[in-house]
């Protein structure tokens, strides 16, 4: 009887549950605690906890000033008040005709020194003259629009060029349909290659190519954008339930049959969703990529930025913050009617 | 049992199995020399307890597997890799787990088993031509559903019309040989019936012959022509119901019938 017992799996009080952690895991915290403290030595993290602590006295009265308030404080004074009107001289504006201004426009005149030197005496003379300036209320406000305009048109183009080569590319990429296996492999480098490039770096060549401007931005964008997009559509496809493929398949159909029939209506949610997110992306990165040169508000945003003038680019960053969040809530409500 | 009516029936047996084996990569055995040979017409059913073979046999016979050994014939034609899309043609399939794509109406289901006919930018535009449409209706109409159905997505339907809807899609071009696998098999006692009753029915209708398998003995007894005992993947069985004994069932089953008996767990 003994004996049969022994041979017997023990009963549920010799049953042992797998605790959620054991030593690996401790040995394991402990080595990402070591590489992470080196890691902060490198950052000069220190230099981040003394920063923030003087900040955080400067602030509460408890010292003078800090580096960090004095920085944050100096350009906070010269953002404000936003530039939003456009004053331009009227000796600037080619066939200036004061009968036929802008749309609620008016002209200003102010008087000004100018220094200048005298060619006889060969001294410098100042002498005060009139100056007339055009001045458009919300000049420069709508002029911003139409530069974060630009920049969603750049991400609706890159996202709309990156859907259209993500999905023949996606099914090249695909295991489960790939046409020749070598195929994948090469498909599988290339999409991971354009992704390993960020749109900065591209965006500094392709201006080179194609000049400043948009084109070079909606290049940049979509070949980032197939990198992403082919990499997640291809994963879809592979990841989709094979009972209804098997379905059409034992109807003696081919591989696009079972591609448009059954994985298709299995993966559109998701591309979907996932085209959502990169014109986002788009939308968000199209604003960076502006600033060496690639079209849209981020190229006028670095110009400001470049001449000091912190009014208008506090008028560019309320305008991108403001649209993105406009963006975002119109993304949210498309998504629910097509999902 | 022979349906002479159809003019489409072929006077060899629309399906010939010899000797067919099959073993999955570091598996047992799943099919071991199975040879069987089906009549135009008749409903046959491959009774066998689960895990006995009975899928990977149906999904052999329409080179969804591959088989190590042995060979399948449909109506007289040898399947092998190059005419395998063309034998396809001649058989539907009614897939245990529907097969259907939930995300597609039950018309478009049922219209998507004519794929293979269709040039491609019709499938890709989902533009059926007109008599498909009306075809793919009057066969909904025929499996039971109602209009308010055709154009509802498959994933709002119940089991049982989901089940009606892939028996519609395996018939819709005519075939002369409907694989059925476990049609019934997650659907209630009543509409089991039902759908049996109407899988025996369409198939005598359009005069194709039926391999059907089930684990369950009397809906087997209700409706085969002939039952063939599949277990652990041999033939223990080849006969009309009334042959089927008690001796026969512990041949398919092994001696304890009941599932839940001991014997069966351990
Ligand atoms: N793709 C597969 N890989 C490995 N083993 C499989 C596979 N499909 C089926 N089997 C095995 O083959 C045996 C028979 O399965 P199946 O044909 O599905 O039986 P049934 O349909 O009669 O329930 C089972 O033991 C199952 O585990
Ligand atoms: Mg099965």
């Amino acid at each position: 009887m003994s004996d049969v017992t022994q041979n017997q799996p023990s009963g549920p009080q010799h049953w042992d549950v797998k605790p959620a952690f054991d030593w690996k895991t401790v040995l394991a915290a402990v080595a990402a605690f070591a590489l992470l403290s080196v890691s902060a030595h490198r950052m000069e993290l220190h230099r981040l906890s003394s920063q923030l602590g003087e900040f955080l006295q400067a602030s509460v009265g408890l010292k003078e000033s800090s580096q960090v308030g004095r920085g944050i404080g100096s350009v906070a004074q010269q953002m404000y008040p936003l530039a939003i009107a456009e004053r331009t001289p009227v000796s600037l504006i080619d066939h200036f005709d004061p009968d036929d201004l802008p749309l609620f426009s008016h002209l200003e005149t102010d008087t000004i020194e100018e220094s200048a030197l005298d060619a006889e005496t060969m001294q410098m003379t100042t002498r005060l003259v009139e100056k007339t300036y055009l001045v458009e209320p919300v000049g420069y406000l709508t002029f911003t629009l139409g530069k974060m305009l630009e920049t969603v048109e750049m991400a609706v183009w890159a996202s709309l060029f990156a859907v259209l080569i993500s999905l023949p590319l996606a099914w090249v990429a695909a295991r489960n349909f790939t046409p020749h296996p070598a195929l994948y492999g090469l498909s599988r480098s290339f999409v991971s290659f354009l992704r390993a490039v960020p749109e900065l770096i591209s965006a500094l060549f392709l201006v080179l190519a194609f000049g400043f401007g948009p084109i070079a931005g909606i290049l940049a964008l979509a070949l980032h954008s197939v990198g992403f997009l082919a990499k997640f559509f291809a994963e879809d496809i592979e990841a989709a339930d094979k009972a209804p493929q098997d379905a059409i398949r034992a109807t003696g159909a081919g591989d696009l049959a079972v591609l448009r029939l059954a994985v298709l209506p299995q993966v559109l949610p998701s591309y979907t969703a996932l085209t959502f997110y990169i014109l986002d992306r788009n939308i968000r990165m199209g604003t960076v990529i502006g600033l060496v040169g690639a079209g849209g508000i981020g190229q006028e945003l670095k110009g400001r930025y470049d001449m000091f003038q912190y009014d208008h680019v506090a008028t560019i960053l309320l305008i991108i913050f403001l649209s993105v969040l406009a963006l975002d809530a119109l993304a949210a409500k498309l998504r629910r009617k097509l999902i | 049992m022979q349906s002479f009516e159809s003019p489409a029936a072929c006077a060899e047996p629309v399906l010939q199995v010899s000797g067919a084996c099959k073993a999955f990569p570091n598996g047992p055995t799943v099919l071991d020399k199975v040879s069987f040979d089906i009549e135009p017409g008749s409903f046959c059913v491959l009774l066998g307890a689960s895990g006995s073979g009975k899928t990977t046999l149906l999904r052999s016979v329409i080179g969804l597997n591959k088989l190590d050994a042995g060979s399948v014939r449909i109506c007289g034609v040898e399947s092998s890799p190059k005419n395998l899309r063309r034998i396809r043609r001649k058989v539907g399939m009614v897939h245990q787990d529907f097969g259907l794509s939930g995300r597609l109406t039950a018309a478009r289901n049922v219209m998507s088993g004519t794929a293979p006919d269709l040039p491609i930018w019709r499938l890709m535009l989902q533009a059926y031509p007109e008599y498909m449409q009306r075809k793919a209706c009057s066969l909904l109409s025929r499996v039971g559903l109602e209009a308010g159905h055709v154009n509802r997505l498959v994933n709002g339907l119940s089991g049982g019309q989901k089940q009606r809807v892939g028996i519609a899609r395996a018939l819709i071009n005519a075939p002369k040989l409907i694989l059925a696998d476990e049609p019934v098999a997650s659907l209630d006692p009543q509409t089991a019936q039902d759908v049996m009753h109407l899988l025996r029915q369409m198939a005598k209708e359009q005069g194709a012959a039926v391999l059907c398998s089930l684990h369950q003995i009397n809906l087997s007894r209700t409706f085969a022509d002939r039952i063939i005992g599949l277990r652990e993947g041999r033939i223990v069985f080849d006969g009309p119901p009334g042959q089927l004994s008690q001796e026969a069932l512990s041949r398919i089953f092994g001696t304890g019938r009941d599932v839940f008996s001991p014997s069966m767990v351990a």
